[in-house]
């Protein structure tokens, strides 16, 4: 193996893991909180990606195109629709079924996530559709070089977004008010609630800022790989929520690290038997994981609460 | 005070409103020439999504009705008050499956071949919803790749078929048995030691690392799947035909899994499983071996699906990665929630319903058509609407389980009272 | 002769919190211990540390001499250690007699052949449980309400109900984490009649509790916690007196309960 390839291979990969591990902190943030998978979030990855196309054909038609602004505003406007399905998502399937069995809440979610998928099969688009190219053109056509190797600007951006809004969540979680809501929540809702903690908006807080970050990687994922697909939300969610576990769920730095390993593996598997058998060796990680550090890699031993 | 009362419904359905509004309402038009996007107004779009779902509405609200008159005037209440049909339904249940197995087995002698051919179909789900339910209705474990272990049995029928000079469904299905329960046994073995819920990720990463096996791997047909060997399925004999075979053959199947599934369900081990869904720490406490009774649980599953997978390739003849994937597995989660967490009896019923009720409102409007009578009764949209729906099943399925979960988490039948059958003997 | 119960120096830590620390205790057969110490002494997290829910991080449980350090719970129910709950753990969705049969599994063949022809031999074994159940339900009181949902019970029954569940195990020795918690005087006073029935039977009880009554007339022995750590073991009369548990229990006065 070249250095060049090497180098490659680590760039592709860790731009793939960054874009998981966005996806990834929504499945821990709410895990992390609520004890609960929160398997619609995929699909709330999914409605930022399309979200950000229609906004963008909105804008050209509103004031023309301008590559940089329209993709910009596209973006937030991506975040505010995934907010607000997350939002949504919280108060159809998730709060009144708090106290229920574990099964009631992951069961409805599931059909939230069915319903969403079909929703844009429906509605949208039953084939893939293509990324307006235009927009990202820019961003994937640029390189930087670094040593051997080739970096395109998009990849750069993946990268340094990631990393800001890593250093954003790490001072909301530990150096904020909401932070700390969070982080009572997540102990004990009864006591959080006791101490004048607004237990249900704390909540639904925590799965609007997921379903926010889930939209940014939906956007960067559709520039990334230039399609959009009703089920893209499945696929990805699959290996962040993969991810998410690979790290010790509920544990923020894990979902990262779970993250980076996943798209290295991919991109190795993509190099050595191509990436058709990305599915299988992700399997492999998890199933090797799951048998040698049942709890994750970063997780903690948490006892049941008895 | 009306208003207030009605306010956050009105919020609630004008934010939806506002969430949906671009997906609904415009459509996406690519510019291929500078390699933009713009979008149309198209009311069109929207409107053919209700429309199409019109029926759907009618019968939502029926429901709707009825569970609203049925609180005001407590029917089900009567009736479950009434210790006498309590009695006779609990005393019966031996009984019972004496008198509807002729039956059943006699289907193919009314029914229509295509008939015939729907009624099989649905038992071999009858069979996965079965198998399901022993994991997520009884133990309480959430399995969403099922579909996977239904595929890996056919595949084994497959290209065990291919590599030896003989090999009949008759051999498969009682070897696919053990192989799936091992098979089940090795992934439940990981995940299962510490929390229930990684059981879900890893059935769903086992579904579609098979799917994608198969896909990659030449020998095992690629995307195009395998097409079986005349021997190998199910063939007439006698003057009967082949599909009246396939149809007695589901049918005993189905029967001897409610049998086997029925027996533990009422015995230690039956009773072993509920204490765990009910409260693991407490049935630990108890002397339940947690983690070997979710084992037998879930590799019982899992070997159920697969004698359902090489039941279905002997009837159809052909397998393709098709068959694993997630909506496969959603479709059989969705009838076990729906006909009843638990109850074996609901899941029959549920995936009954789920499979039968799509399937033939594909058929009704050509039923429709094809009788003078009823042409001229139902509107010409309707039956449009009717012929668009099976479209929409996956979304719908999404919105039973939510709603299940929300008003009737126990599904149709399971009220999950589990009575002591044993004061009946 | 080994005690029935050891503990030697029993410890459980949850981060940097000490719940448990050193513990040693003994019990001999057929003896009442009751274990009390102010809300948050550890004394739950001692039970969960026996009956084999945590993992203790230091020390040994020996029962009968048997070293059962770090069992997991079902296989330390089989060597007749059984317990309830302080908030209760019943299977709400099973019948009251049912929930009484799932704690015989361990004493219940379940071979496949014979269960699934439902055989002579397995049939008369489904009568022997269902005899022996209704007999310990008759025991705590319940037997009327065999066939209700353990759910719908009042709490007071529910309390029983999860004795009689434990008693189904075939312990030799009992835990029981407040049985007498939010019950008026008439109900305590049935409890305290009930354990010491128990103990008729032949059974080793451990006991936490608040109600300090119900400590002072069945306990033989009482053990005190105090933020893990054990102050101080003996007789009732004994530790009432003892300077250090009457500190513990905030101010100078002997606590006499409700």
């Amino acid at each position: 193996m070249t250095a060049q390839t090497l180098i490659e291979i680590l760039i592709n990969g860790i731009s793939r893991g960054a874009m998981y591990a966005l996806v990834a902190l929504g499945y821990t943030m709410v895990y992390g909180v609520l004890g609960m998978i929160n398997f619609a979030h995929g699909e709330i990855f999914m409605i930022g990606m399309f979200a950000c196309v229609y906004a963008l054909g909105v804008f050209s038609l509103m004031w023309g195109d301008h590559a940089m602004v329209n993709l910009t505003l596209a973006m937030v406007v991506a975040m505010v629709f995934s907010a607000a399905y997350g939002y949504a998502n919280e108060r159809i399937a998730y709060r009144r079924l708090r106290k229920a069995h574990v099964l009631a809440p992951l069961t409805s979610a599931i059909g939230i996530s069915t319903f969403l998928q079909y929703f844009i099969f429906l509605t949208v688009s039953k084939d893939s559709v293509n990324f307006p190219r235009y927009y990202s053109d820019w961003l994937t056509n640029n390189h930087l070089r670094l040593g051997p190797a080739d970096v395109t600007y998009l990849q750069v951006t993946i990268l340094g977004l990631t990393l800001v809004i890593m250093g954003g969540l790490y001072y909301l979680i530990n150096h904020t008010r909401m932070g700390i809501a969070l982080r009572a929540t997540a102990q004990d809702q009864l006591m959080a609630s006791l101490v004048g903690i607004p237990v249900n908006r704390t909540i639904a807080f925590t799965f609007i800022l997921g379903s926010a970050l889930a939209a940014i990687a939906g956007v960067m994922f559709s520039m990334y790989s230039n399609v959009l697909v009703f089920d893209a939300g499945y696929r990805v969610g699959l290996k962040a929520f993969t991810a998410a576990i690979l790290g010790g769920i509920g544990n923020i730095p894990g979902a990262v690290l779970g993250a980076m390993i996943l798209g290295l593996t991919e991109a190795l598997t993509t190099l050595q038997f191509g990436s058709e058998w990305n599915d299988v060796t992700t399997f492999g990680v998890l199933m090797l994981v799951l048998l040698l550090r049942p709890r994750g890699l970063l997780g903690e031993r948490v006892a049941d609460k008895v | 005070m009306a208003m207030s009362r009605w306010r956050p419904y009105l919020l609630g359905a004008l934010g939806l409103a506002a969430m949906t509004f671009p997906f609904l309402w415009l459509e996406l038009r690519p510019d291929f020439a500078n390699n933009t996007v713009k979008v149309a107004w198209s009311p069109a779009h929207g409107l053919k999504f209700f429309d199409d779902l019109l029926p759907v509405f009618v019968v939502a609200f029926l429901i709707w009705a009825g569970v609203r008159a049925n609180r005001q005037w407590g029917w089900s209440d009567a009736l479950e008050r009434n210790a006498a049909w309590q009695k006779a339904n609990l005393a019966g249940q031996h009984y019972w499956a004496w008198f509807t197995m002729p039956l059943v087995l006699s289907g193919p002698f009314f029914l229509s071949a295509s008939g015939t051919g729907l009624l099989t179909n649905a038992g071999i789900y009858m069979v996965l919803a079965l198998g399901l339910n022993i994991t997520v209705g009884m133990t309480g474990l959430l399995v969403l790749g099922y579909a996977g272990f239904f595929a890996f049995g056919a595949y084994f029928f497959a290209l065990t078929q291919e590599q030896l000079p003989y090999f009949p469904w008759w051999m498969a299905a009682p070897l696919a048995f053990p192989l799936g329960g091992g098979v089940g046994y090795l992934l439940g073995l990981p995940c299962l030691r510490l929390r229930g819920d990684y059981l879900a990720i890893v059935t769903l990463g086992f579904a579609e690392a098979f799917r994608e096996t198969i896909r990659n791997l030449d020998f095992a047909g690629g995307d195009q799947g395998i097409i079986l060997h005349d021997y190998s399925m199910f063939r007439g004999f006698a003057g009967i035909h082949s599909g009246t075979m396939c149809y007695v053959v589901t049918a005993l199947t189905l029967f001897l899994a409610v049998f086997l599934v029925q027996r533990l369900y009422h015995s230690p081990v039956g009773r072993a499983w509920i204490a765990i869904r009910e409260n693991e720490i407490a049935a630990a406490s108890v002397g339940v071996p947690v983690v070997q009774m979710k084992l037998l649980a879930f590799s019982l599953s899992a070997a159920i699906a697969a004698v359902a997978g090489v039941i279905y390739a002997a009837k159809d003849g052909f397998v393709s990665p098709a068959m694993c994937e997630f909506q496969q597995s959603i479709m059989v989660l969705a009838m076990v929630i729906l006909g009843g967490l638990g109850n074996s009896y609901g899941a029959l019923l549920g995936a009954g319903l789920l499979y039968l009720v799509p399937e033939y409102l594909k058929l009704l409007p050509s039923t429709i058509q094809d009788s003078p009578a009823l042409a001229a009764l139902v509107p010409a949209s309707v039956r449009d609407s009717l012929q668009d729906l099976s479209n929409y099943r996956l979304l719908l399925f999404g919105a039973v389980m939510v709603l299940m979960m929300l008003q009737r988490p126990q599904g149709l039948l399971g009220s999950r009272r589990r009575k002591t059958e044993m004061l009946h003997p | 002769m080994t005690p029935l119960l050891e503990t030697r120096g029993l410890s459980k830590t949850f981060g940097g919190l000490k719940a448990v620390q050193k513990v040693d205790l003994h019990i001999g057969a057929n003896r009442i211990v009751s274990v009390i110490g102010p809300n948050g002494a550890g004394k739950t997290t001692f039970f969960n540390c026996l009956s084999g829910i945590y993992r203790p991080d230091g020390g040994a449980i020996l029962l009968d001499g048997q070293d059962i350090t770090g069992r997991a719970p079902h296989q330390v129910c089989k060597l007749g250690l059984a317990r309830t709950f302080q908030n209760i753990r019943l299977f709400p969705e099973m019948s009251v007699l049912e929930n009484v049969l799932v704690a015989q599994f361990q004493h219940r063949s379940i071979s496949p052949l014979p269960l699934l022809l439902r055989s002579k031999r397995f049939r008369a074994q489904e009568k022997q449980s269902r005899d022996e159940a209704l007999g310990f339900l008759e025991f705590v009181g319940l037997a009327h309400l065999a066939e209700e949902m353990s759910g719908s019970l009042a709490y007071g029954l529910q309390r029983r109900l999860e004795i009689a569940r434990a008693l189904a195990t075939q312990p030799r020795l009992l835990l029981l984490d407040e049985p007498a918690a939010g019950m008026n005087p008439q109900e305590t006073t049935e409890m305290v009649q009930l354990i010491s029935r128990l103990r008729d039977r032949g059974l080793a009880i451990l006991l936490i509790e608040h109600h300090m009554k119900v400590v002072m007339t069945i306990s033989d022995e009482i053990l005190v916690l105090d933020h893990g750590v054990s102050i101080a073991h003996g007789a009732p009369e004994k530790v009432r007196n003892d300077p250090q548990v009457i500190k513990a229990y905030l101010g100078d006065e002997v606590p006499t309960g409700e």
